[in-house]
């Protein structure tokens, strides 16, 4: 890693940077611009012979960084593509970055646990359990359906499905309804309100914090190269087209560590954390708690189409295999 | 990891769903923890480039290698078919490892 030659007047290097003027200056192009330089043997060689090779964006660099023209070094232009990120820009942008984002999803996760509403303490709706009951009774048959005749299973299924007075048989208009009542229970709203603000408010407060303080930095570089298409992806926030893809801007960073941050979350959290609930709530098909009329209509579903086959034949053959096997042994 | 359950001979597969859930758990756990510590160390050994993927995908094998030796080598008692042993998880730590292998790329360079 170079030391900085292109820095700001009289910052000193490993220092603390200086943070009013990464705040107020607006344009990104010129903070990205004077942040990076080309690779160069001699680590105080000025870049500009390789500057003046690149876009102008980069041409703008300001008179305040120092350069030394006296030492003017001519490079071939593909070494030109190359960067090499400031180590300032690692202690400063990186690796806070990555940290914040750890401790706020951890702060997330407790602040989600003492906002759960404590509502399954108090006594549920006896409807609601009896559905739920009913739903393990005809799951119970669908997975055991094998180890019964086929004249059972079909009376149990008719006791279940038919379309007059099964039990899992929901008319239509009564479906309507519970989905109605669902969506204008208070409380039900409220906890999806409150799920949906532990997870909004701290991801919009720290992609504005992103953007403020660190916005058109080229914070990283990934490994590995990658097409144009990924530039609006990676680069978000800093408007270069000669920069190679496999830079990441810091706003990139972001996002990468919101996605990448997922599995460490839940290995550190262990599995409710914050983010699996967004899963859970999907799974669930956009709804908080579960709702009666489609789980049921579903395990209906599932029943309607089961193929019944009756595994009693088969397990006298069955039997004398498991009896061979034990034999040999 | 507790036994799902066996399949026998032919066609009733016996399987008890909270063990198999809590199977795949401990995969995907194991899964994760491994993308994560691999990332590390791709990014300290300085892979670039399809080295680094190539990396990954090894380290998946090798997990799945030590999972089916976990399993006994009778991966239907736990699992209810193969394909959990050996892609569960692989991509969902595709994510998580290159963030830790661009994190310490960039760390040590």
């Amino acid at each position: 890693m170079g030391s900085a030659s292109a820095k700001w007047a009289s910052t000193p290097h490993r220092t603390r940077p200086n943070i009013p003027q990464v705040v107020q200056s607006e344009d990104s192009s010129y903070q990205s611009s004077s942040r990076r330089r080309p690779i160069d043997p001699r680590p105080h060689a000025a870049p500009t012979p390789a500057s003046s090779l690149r876009s102008a964006p980069l041409r703008s660099t300001p008179p305040v960084a120092g350069r030394r023209t006296a030492s003017a070094y001519p490079f071939p232009a593909a070494m030109a593509e190359e960067l090499v990120l400031d180590t300032a820009i690692r202690d400063w942008v990186l690796i806070p970055l990555s940290v914040v984002m750890v401790l706020i999803g951890v702060l997330r996760y407790f602040v989600s646990k003492l906002m759960r509403s404590p509502a399954p303490s108090t006594s549920p709706d006896p409807k609601h359990v009896k559905e739920g009951q009913l739903v393990i009774r005809a799951r119970n048959l669908r997975t055991n359906a094998q180890f019964i005749p086929a004249k059972a299973f079909k009376a149990r299924k008719v006791y279940y499905t038919n379309e007059e007075n099964g039990l899992l048989h929901v008319p239509k208009e009564e479906a309507q309804k519970a989905q109605a009542a669902m969506f204008s229970d208070p409380n039900m709203a409220m906890d999806m309100m409150k799920k949906n603000l532990s997870m909004i408010v701290p991801q919009t407060l720290t992609f504005a914090w992103v953007n403020f303080f660190f916005s058109g930095f080229v914070a990283a570089k990934i490994p590995f190269p990658l097409t144009q298409r990924f530039r609006g992806m990676l680069q978000n926030g800093i408007d270069l087209s000669t920069v190679d893809v496999s830079y990441v801007s810091s706003r990139s960073w972001y996002f990468l560590n919101l996605f990448g941050l997922r599995g460490l979350f839940s290995l550190i959290l262990g599995e409710e954390n914050a983010t699996d609930d967004a899963q859970k709530m999907m799974q669930m098909g956009g709804g908080f708690g579960f709702n009666p009329a489609m789980s049921l209509g579903a395990e209906k579903d599932s029943l309607d189409i089961i193929q019944h086959d009756w595994a009693l034949p088969k397990m006298e053959r069955h039997a004398e295999d498991v009896l061979k096997k034990l034999l040999k042994k | 990891m507790a036994a799902a359950g066996g399949v026998s001979s032919d066609d009733v597969p016996i399987l008890q769903a909270e063990n198999l859930t809590s199977n795949v758990k401990s995969i995907y756990y194991s899964r994760t923890f491994l993308s994560i510590i691999g990332g590390v160390v791709a990014g300290i050994w300085g892979f670039t480039g399809l080295t680094g993927f190539i990396f990954y995908f090894l380290i998946m094998m090798v997990a799945s290698i030590g999972l089916l030796a976990k399993s006994k080598f009778s991966v239907l008692t736990y699992f209810d078919n193969w394909s959990r042993i050996l892609i569960e998880g692989v991509f969902g730590g595709l994510m998580s490892f290159v963030l830790f292998w661009t994190s310490h790329t960039d760390d040590l360079s």
